[in-house]
């Protein structure tokens, strides 16, 4: 069974509000982290279907490739971190999924069967950015929204 | 086989509660119903029903995607595997109606890559026809 962390807060419509979660980087971990951000995200803002289903497929696309490529076989307790923020000056949503891990090379995919969830990030999101490092990636996505709750 | 059988699955505590495929036939068209979320944890299900179906030799195959709440990459490759595994013998088909299954299928051009239906019936008088 995963165990998830949960650190997340909110606040009011002046106070900058987050959610923080993280969990073994397993597919059934990603989908944990998934449903609580969705559900953090429809109690604290007002945002449409379309938008709201924008995030949890934007992050859950970041999530399975955390799942799928950032660890090593000699890894134990990998972890992935989702992280939300809404700042109310620029009136964004930002979403940042965070791995420690080394990045496996992709197997080969010759009939091109995978490999969408970088492009639907884009598509989904107002931006994508990737931080790679020794230590680890993180990947910002980041919304445009107008109004909190 | 005229049955239908319900294969549930996904009964995790934390997982993809909810997700079952549903499977009938229609003369020698199978149609497989996804309920729930369609992600990394149910995929590899859809994609062990697609090859017990196409072991049964249909005349065609079906995957309606009408009752799925959630379609993740991980669901989109299951398809677009099964398309190009399934249309060298048998027509596949997939139907997918409204903005949370369509729109993300859409982005990724999938509408062009898979034969498309918004209704199972339409599906299934497009390829009887066929």
């Amino acid at each position: 069974m995963s165990e998830v962390a949960d650190n997340s807060t909110s606040g009011t419509a002046d106070v900058a509000s987050s959610g923080s979660w993280s969990t073994e980087a397993t597919p059934t971990g990603a989908a944990v982290l998934r449903k609580a951000l969705t559900f953090w995200l429809s109690t604290n803002f007002d945002l449409s279907r379309e938008r709201l289903s924008d995030i949890a497929l934007a992050a859950n696309e970041a999530l399975a490739n955390v799942v799928e490529h950032a660890y090593g076989i000699t890894e134990d307790l990998p972890l992935v971190e989702l992280d939300v923020m809404h700042d109310t000056d620029s009136g964004r949503i930002v979403v940042t999924v965070t791995d420690r891990g080394h990045w496996r090379i992709p197997a080969a995919d010759p009939l091109h069967l995978r490999g969408r969830g970088l492009p639907l990030m884009k598509a989904l999101a107002s931006d994508v950015v990737f931080d790679k490092a020794d230590s680890g990636t993180r990947v910002r996505l980041t919304w445009e929204i107008e109004r909190a709750r | 086989m005229s049955d239908s059988d319900a294969v549930s699955g996904g009964a995790t505590p934390f997982g993809s509660q909810g997700f079952e495929i549903a499977v009938a036939w229609n003369g020698r068209i199978v149609v497989l119903s996804v309920f729930g979320s369609l992600d990394m944890v149910s995929a590899p299900q859809l994609s062990e029903s697609i090859l017990n179906a196409l072991a049964n030799k249909p005349a065609a195959i079906i995957v309606d995607l009408t009752g799925v709440e959630f379609l993740a990459s991980a669901g989109m490759t299951v398809l677009v595997a099964a398309n190009e595994q399934a249309k060298e013998s048998v027509p596949f088909g997939v139907v997918a109606d409204g903005p949370a299954i369509g729109r993300p299928m859409k982005m990724v051009g999938l509408d062009k890559e898979l034969t498309m239906y918004s209704t199972v019936d339409a599906a299934l008088a497009a390829m009887s026809a066929a």
